[in-house]
């Protein structure tokens, strides 16, 4: 069973600028784990460090009980890594760009062949194959890089915004995909697309200026923000002055000249008519923002 | 169409890459240029043009006449200044060259009254006076015989329809004949005059990098054409109201703009700076008067010509432009396009340069862009092309031929462009497409992005035909000083023994005897020739002496045997210079592409994505740099063991028997030496390609490392070419100029630690490069890790 460690993970870019990993702790098992937070929190960072594409400051990723850095290429041969990227080499061919990074992963011919033959079925690329790489779109793109990160059938799996860019069917499929391989892999998944790990996440970890902030199974956090949202049922003339007053997540269907709309307080607004509401992943992730955000500092929210 | 036509200019510019091999071209015409003007010998051009006036006047016979006096004047003037030097009387000297005197219509005071002058030149005055003055007989002798070669034209022309071969009324031999005969009858009368004619020798010799500029040309298409098509931004474009016709329109505009400011403006800067720094004499005088282009059958001015050397690379390369716009449309896929436009292009090139046998090339090698960008070819010789027996004109036919191509090419593109005609958007090949099939072999899939996706590979082609062209070049001729002094050289050659200098005792006794014979007079002129070659090898014989007497078991070597390799020429370092600049342009993607376009985290993550990675490209590299030297260096070895005619023996000699290491210390052979000099040399090249590849580790960006990269390896060679001792061994380029340094140092020892500095130069840009790419060391970096956790 793999596992990877991280302990007390620190990096910083320059000598006395805020770290970008602050003595980061986590223990990663079997099955899909949610890295998210907000643009800045240190996810991809985190992801770099975990790949050895940057070293630590300090802190070590342990991977099955070993340093990678002492691994070495034995770590990399069970890792897979899909970055963010949209620049990929212009004048490969989708297939020419797979069987070199099979050539990179010490993937035999014949193995693949049938890999990326595979892949490329799963990914829906296999027409595609002969094209050049400038020519797809970035949705095609991201399914081309995810086809890289899993040639070499990886132990772990590093997807840094795997579904940005798909369509919603696309989506379905890659997410469907990963959870059905991720039985026997870690995969570590950063998105800024919530509902895409919500159900097939085995643990969510909510990142915020470098720190994990909170943590756990989806329906463990869920429940720790469980009293924190509310529904409240206004008049459109009255959404600018509650917008004012509350973080708001999402404002639903007009009925009659009444909005619903979603608020995220740490106690019921008072001045509407307010009902505690199902929470969902999103809601946790706006409630923790809006914890740091300058408004929330400033006091606006009661 | 004015704002599309700027903007599909500033796409063009904005690409600084190709801005920048754009000026290297245009700069590579302009050096030759400059190179070939220093090193022309050029009669003094005042005294020349002083003289000139003074036989100007008279009829061209007379000055034939006059010229042949007055040469045998100044010959005797001289003999005379020498005989007084030694203290021979007046009388003495008579008895000597009275004979002489008399039969070329002097007296000692018809020589003192008429030239009197000359007798207080000194001896540059008279070399120089002499030089002017056989130049102008050999032009005065050229307008005499050009006459006759018209007159004679008939008669000639009268005795080749007598032959079997060429009386058939109907054939081509008949008409060409019958042709030829009109063609120069329309240049009786023309005016044919002296003038100095070294600017357009120099200016000719340009023409050989035309080909330069079909590389432009494709580069150039496959930005605004090929590219975009293939990206897919020609769809979007094509949705746009003017995204059709008024586009294309614009980017072809824009191409032929391109395409004639730079040859234009190559050509016309060629032409002055070689009038500037040779000049082409008077402009106004037929071309005819150039015994280069004694062929010609136009009858047209140098001004004409001139301006006509600047039109014809133009109208050739738009045809070239028509060809690769042509394929650019037919085909999608920018690879095939590039892949046919450069097999076009290269058979094209092959069969009007490397093959220009009428036998072998036919047609296509008469009808050529390529022929008919070489304008001095184009009009120094007398073809007509044979189209159904009938003779047309060679330059009529070439620029029908690529008129009919162009118009033809041009309307089928503003068809497709204008979707009159449409062409099938799937390409055949989907299946194919669509099968699984690649390599798994590092090595392979970085040599295909080195050689086909980086275009790494048209280098290699072009110093492929480099070498092809090297190799087929038959041996130049010798003149005749060149020729007797490798008589003499040969005759000599072998160990160097003091007892040899007999055979100059003699050699000299026997040709003084000869000239005893014309009374002292050498009045042939082959004889003072003879007499020179003898002295310079004697010359040569008594340094070669010194170094036997040193105890140095030297041998003579005619300079002309070693000269292919040896010569003091910056031969092999501008070869150097050229070939590391286009190697920084194909090598600096392979490190810094994955940096640039942010790859590297992606290609880092992977099993063998580091260490082997490193080492792959690094081989790769290697062997690509290899490729380039042996291609580079084999051809000129080849030629020069075939045909300088240097034996086994000679190449066993000491280096000291090349005469320009005869001051060196060390009893090395010349094989050895060649071998330390190729060694250098290649090691030179490895350490340019290290550099290279350090820089874009380290700079990251590709753009800013190509440039550096160019700049250093500029500055490098220019430390080597300045030839000052300290720098030169300083530079990296010193293994390409290992010659000069043994020459300069004189110590075999100072070679072999140049060479050990660049080994070890070497070495480090490998080591340093590989602690950039790999990071630091494991026990560094744990030391690193400690402290901070101390602070922490």
């Amino acid at each position: 069973m793999p596992v990877l460690e991280l302990d007390q993970l620190v990096k910083r870019y320059g000598k006395n600028k805020v770290p970008a990993v602050d003595h980061f702790s986590y223990r990663f098992e079997n099955g899909v784990y949610g890295l998210l937070g907000p643009n800045g929190a240190g996810k991809t960072t985190l992801l770099r460090l975990i790949t050895g594409g940057l070293l630590p400051d300090a802190g070590t990723v342990f991977y099955n009980g070993q340093d990678i850095d002492e691994l070495g290429a034995m770590y990399r041969a069970d890792l897979g890594y899909m970055p963010q990227q949209q620049q990929l080499y212009d004048t490969f061919s989708v297939r020419r760009f797979l069987f070199y990074f099979a050539a990179l992963k010490g993937l035999k011919k014949k193995e693949a062949k049938e890999k990326i033959a595979e892949l490329l079925s799963l990914t829906g690329l296999t027409k595609k194959a002969g094209v050049l790489l400038k020519t797809l779109s970035g949705g095609m793109k991201q399914r081309v890089l995810l086809c890289a990160a899993l040639l070499n059938d990886p132990k772990l799996l590093i997807l840094d915004e795997p579904t940005a860019g798909l369509d919603p069917k696309e989506r379905m499929h890659i997410k469907n995909y990963i959870y059905r391989i991720a039985c026997e892999k870690t995969v570590l998944i950063a998105t800024h697309v919530i509902p895409d790990i919500e159900q097939i996440a085995r643990e969510v970890l909510f990142m915020q200026h470098g720190r994990v902030v909170l943590s756990g199974r989806p329906d463990e956090v869920i429940k720790k923000v469980q009293d924190k949202i509310f529904e409240v049922v206004i008049s459109r003339n009255a959404y600018e002055h509650l917008s004012e007053m509350y973080p708001i997540n999402r404002v639903s269907g007009e009925r009659e000249d009444r909005i619903h709309v979603r608020v995220i307080s740490d106690a019921p607004p008072t001045a509407f008519e307010a009902a505690p509401a199902d929470v969902s992943l999103e809601d946790v992730y706006l409630y923790l923002d809006s914890l740091t955000s300058p408004s929330m500092q400033d006091g606006a929210v009661p | 169409m004015r704002s599309l036509f700027l903007n599909e200019l500033y796409k063009l510019w904005r690409q600084r890459t190709f801005i920048l091999i754009t000026l290297f071209v245009i700069l590579i015409f302009f050096v030759q240029v400059l190179a070939s003007s220093h090193s022309t010998y050029l009669p003094d051009p005042q005294l020349y043009e002083a003289k000139k006036e003074v036989y100007a006047v008279m009829p061209e016979d007379v000055s034939l006449q006059k010229l042949e006096h007055d040469i045998a004047a100044l010959q005797l003037i001289h003999e005379y200044r020498h005989a007084k030097e030694g203290g021979m009387s007046d009388d003495e000297y008579l008895r000597i060259f009275g004979v002489v005197l008399e039969e070329n219509g002097f007296s000692l005071p018809l020589l003192f009254r008429e030239y009197g002058e000359y007798f207080n030149n000194t001896e540059d005055e008279y070399a120089a006076l002499s030089s002017v003055l056989t130049r102008l007989k050999e032009q005065y002798q050229y307008i005499a015989s050009y006459q006759v070669f018209l007159d004679e034209m008939p008669a000639r022309a009268e005795e080749a329809l007598h032959l079997p071969a060429f009386s058939d009324e109907n054939g081509f031999p008949y008409r060409n004949i019958q042709k030829s005969l009109r063609d120069y009858e329309r240049l009786h009368g023309i005016s044919i005059c002296p003038d100095l004619d070294e600017g357009l020798s120099i200016l000719l010799k340009a023409s050989r990098f035309f080909p330069l500029f079909a590389i432009l040309i494709l580069i150039a298409v496959t930005l605004l054409l090929s590219e975009e098509k293939a990206s897919g931004m020609r769809e979007i474009l094509s949705g746009t109201k003017r995204g059709r016709l008024p586009l294309g329109l614009s980017k072809y505009a824009a191409l032929v703009f391109y395409t004639v400011a730079v040859v234009a403006l190559t050509y016309s800067g060629c032409i002055l700076i070689a009038g500037k720094m040779i000049g082409f004499g008077d402009i106004g005088r037929s071309i005819q008067s150039v015994p280069l282009f004694r062929d010609c059958p136009y009858p047209i001015s140098v001004r004409q010509f001139l301006m006509l050397s600047v039109l014809f690379p133009v109208l050739a390369a738009l045809t070239l432009l028509n060809l690769a716009v042509l394929l650019s449309v037919l085909y999608r896929n920018t690879r095939v396009s590039v892949l046919f436009y450069l097999l076009f292009t290269s058979a094209l090139y092959l069969l009007s340069y490397v093959f220009p046998l009428p036998a072998a090339s036919g047609l296509p090698g008469e009808i050529n862009p390529f022929s008919f960008a070489d304008t001095g070819s184009l009009f120094s010789t007398y073809k007509n092309i044979d189209l159904f027996s009938y003779p047309q004109p060679e330059i009529a036919a070439c620029f029908a031929a690529g008129l009919s191509f162009s118009i033809l090419s041009l309307s089928f593109c503003f068809l497709v462009t204008a979707s009159v005609i449409r062409l099938p958007e799937k390409p055949a090949s989907d299946k194919r497409r669509a099968s699984v099939r690649g390599s798994t072999l590092l090595f392979v899939n970085e040599a295909a992005r080195l050689l086909f996706f980086s275009f790494g590979i048209l280098l290699l082609l072009g110093l492929l035909v480099f070498a092809l062209l090297k190799l087929s070049k038959k041996p130049s001729t010798l003149n005749e000083e060149e020729y007797f002094y490798y008589y003499y050289g040969k005759a000599v050659s072998g160990p160097v023994n003091p007892e040899m200098l007999a055979y100059f005792e003699e050699e000299s006794a026997a040709l003084d005897q000869k000239a005893t014979g014309q009374n002292g007079f050498f009045s042939d002129p082959s004889l003072k020739k003879k007499q020179d070659a003898l002295t310079k090898v004697r010359a040569d014989y008594f340094l070669l002496l010194s170094a036997h007497e040193r105890g140095l078991p030297v041998s003579y070597i005619p300079p002309l045997r070693t000269d292919p390799v040896y010569a003091k020429s910056n031969g092999f370092l501008i070869a150097s210079l050229l070939v590391m600049l286009l190697q920084a342009f194909f090598l600096v993607p392979m490190f810094a592409a994955d940096t640039d376009i942010g790859m590297e985290q992606l290609v880092r993550s992977a099993k063998k994505g580091r260490v082997p990675l490193f080492w792959t490209r690094y081989l790769l590299i290697m062997l690509y740099d290899s490729c380039c030297f042996l291609l580079l260096i084999f051809p000129v070895l080849f030629s020069w063991f075939r045909n300088s005619g240097i034996s086994l023996s000679e190449l066993n000699a000491p280096v000291e028997s090349i005469l320009r290491f005869v001051h060196a210390d060390q009893n090395i052979s010349i094989r050895i030496f060649t071998l330390l000099y190729a060694a250098g040399f290649y090691l030179s090249s490895l350490s340019f390609c290290s550099l290279i590849t350090l820089l874009s580790a380290v700079i990251k960006r590709r753009g800013t490392t190509l440039v550096s990269g160019l700049l250093l390896i500029l500055a490098d060679h220019m430390l080597s070419l300045t030839k000052t001792p300290g720098l030169m061994q300083l530079s990296l380029s010193s293994g390409a100029a290992l010659p000069d340094i043994l020459e300069n140092s004189g110590s075999f020892i100072v070679c072999c630690l140049v060479l050990i500095k660049n080994l070890l130069i070497f070495f480090l840009l490998i080591l340093l490069h590989y602690r950039c790419y790999a990071g630091p060391s494991r026990k560094k970096y744990q030391e690193s890790r400690e402290v901070h956790h101390a602070r922490s």
